[in-house]
């Protein structure tokens, strides 16, 4: 049974715009993919650039806090110390020196007892600067305690810590991140934002330990770039990032400063 | 015109297979599963055309080769498939073909002398869902088999409207009769093409390597 011509015809035809309908419809599908990946892809690339980027931005920002740190323990060095037992070691010379009447030796021995205890006064502050022996012997809170004590004790600010939490001794690495962000926090509150009143509060949320951080300073502009980029700042995000936590920046002109930190 | 298309697209086939036969040893299941795949198509075709000449209906090889072509590309997709998720949708949907078609073979086994239209359309929508799958994955990840998927989404698409309107060719006068089936030809030489060129992105610099 053959079909008649203009049946046929049609039938044909039919088959001809169905199989281009389907043909167009999967290089539509082809085409689609195609771009998709290739905008997909470029927004990946785009998205690991600016992480290689912040990645970069806070090795230069450790790089040159190490730097300043050095610089800065030289300069306690040289100033404190040397110049100190300098001292020490001319009135020592001084000694050696014959018919040398009683009260001269004494004036000497008084002059170098007194150096070397003042001396040995530098040191204990040059290390406790560097590491608080009461952070590592007695943890955290303890740390802060005296942290705020230290800060209270210069009159200029009020320092209030609260803290409802106990803070495991198994994570001392984590703590004294969480102590220079502090650190640094409170210097920044003094030094910037010349605060009256900073209050520090700990509390638990879960299974995150979360840190309130607050001052009546006369704040900054959170939204500008060029406050978030300081070489402080950057110090602060790293370390952060290092505890794997998040922090919260909440600041306008003259309204203080409101931080939160979760970790 | 018709038959040398025809004859052009079993070359690329051959070729294929050769290619793919070569690198065969030392290449990854993937691989593996499309190269025997090819090897199935080519001994399909090989026999169709002897049973032309022997003057027997060839038709029946027609199921061996849906069917035969659904599994292969199942598994193939199936081990390309990173997520355990998306190797049990390949696994089900295998499962889930052979079965309906069993039921129907069972209850028509009549559709096993013509083109079986819900076989074809079966098959060829299943692989269809895999590729889709594979070209999705390959959103945000290295390119593996992007020709080939490319071309059987291509050839896929493009030959099931010919293949079902199988039947009705029998119908058209000697002017139409080999339309639909030369329209397919070209739809496999260019499907051959796509994976020819995979052979030569993917695996002919990479045997280079391996000699280095």
């Amino acid at each position: 049974m053959k079909l008649n011509r203009a049946y046929e015809t049609e039938i044909v035809a039919a088959i001809l715009y169905t199989s281009l309908f389907f043909v167009i419809l999967s290089i539509g599908l082809i085409v689609f993919f195609y771009y998709s990946r290739k905008r997909i892809i470029k927004n990946e690339l785009e998205k690991k650039d600016l992480e290689l980027h912040f990645q970069q931005q806070q090795l230069y920002a450790v790089l040159v806090t190490q730097e300043e740190e050095r610089k800065r323990i030289a300069q306690d060095l040289h100033d404190d110390i040397s110049a100190k037992l300098n001292i020490v070691s001319l009135n020592s010379h001084l000694l050696n020196r014959p018919n040398l009447t009683i009260s001269e030796t004494e004036e000497i021995t008084a002059n170098i007892v007194n150096l070397t205890s003042k001396a040995l006064e530098s040191t204990r502050r040059i290390a406790h600067d560097l590491l608080p022996p009461v952070l590592d012997k007695f943890g955290l809170h303890a740390g802060i305690e005296e942290l705020c004590a230290d800060f209270n004790s210069s009159k200029s600010v009020k320092v209030v810590y609260e803290n409802n939490i106990t803070f495991d001794p198994a994570d001392k690495s984590k703590h004294l991140h969480v102590f220079r962000v502090l650190q640094e926090l409170l210097n920044n509150s003094l030094r910037h934002g010349l605060a009256t009143q900073i209050n520090i509060a700990f509390s638990q949320e879960e299974t995150l330990t979360v840190c309130n951080y607050n001052d009546n300073g006369c704040g900054f502009d959170a939204s500008d770039a060029q406050n978030q980029h300081g070489l402080g700042m950057k110090n602060i995000s790293s370390r952060i990032s290092f505890l794997n936590g998040v922090i919260n920046i909440h600041s306008e002109q003259n309204k203080g400063v409101q931080i939160i930190f979760k970790y | 015109m018709h038959f040398y298309i025809i004859n052009f697209g079993y070359l690329i086939l051959f070729i294929n297979c050769i290619v793919y036969s070569k690198n065969y040893v030392r290449a990854d299941r993937s691989f593996k599963i499309f190269a025997i795949y090819l090897l199935g198509t080519a001994v399909i075709q090989f026999l169709s055309k002897i049973l032309v000449e022997v003057d027997i209906n060839n038709l029946f090889l027609s199921h061996f080769y849906f069917i035969g072509q659904f599994v292969a590309l199942n598994l193939f997709f199936k081990s390309l498939f990173q997520l355990k998720a998306q190797q049990k949708i390949a696994n089900y949907l295998l499962y889930f073909g052979l079965a309906v078609l069993a039921i129907q073979y069972v209850l028509q086994p009549e559709a096993w002398f013509r083109f079986n239209l819900f076989e074809i359309f079966i098959t060829a929508f299943l692989s269809i869902v895999l590729a889709a799958m594979h070209l999705f994955n390959m959103l945000t990840s290295v390119k593996k088999f992007y020709y080939c998927t490319i071309g059987i989404l291509f050839y896929l698409f493009s030959s099931t409207v010919l293949f079902i309107v199988g039947n009705l060719t029998v119908f058209l006068s000697r002017e139409y009769q080999l339309l639909p089936w030369t329209l397919n030809a070209s739809m496999v030489v260019i499907y051959q093409l796509f994976i020819l060129f995979e052979w030569k992105v993917s695996f002919y610099n990479q045997k280079n390597n391996t000699l280095l």
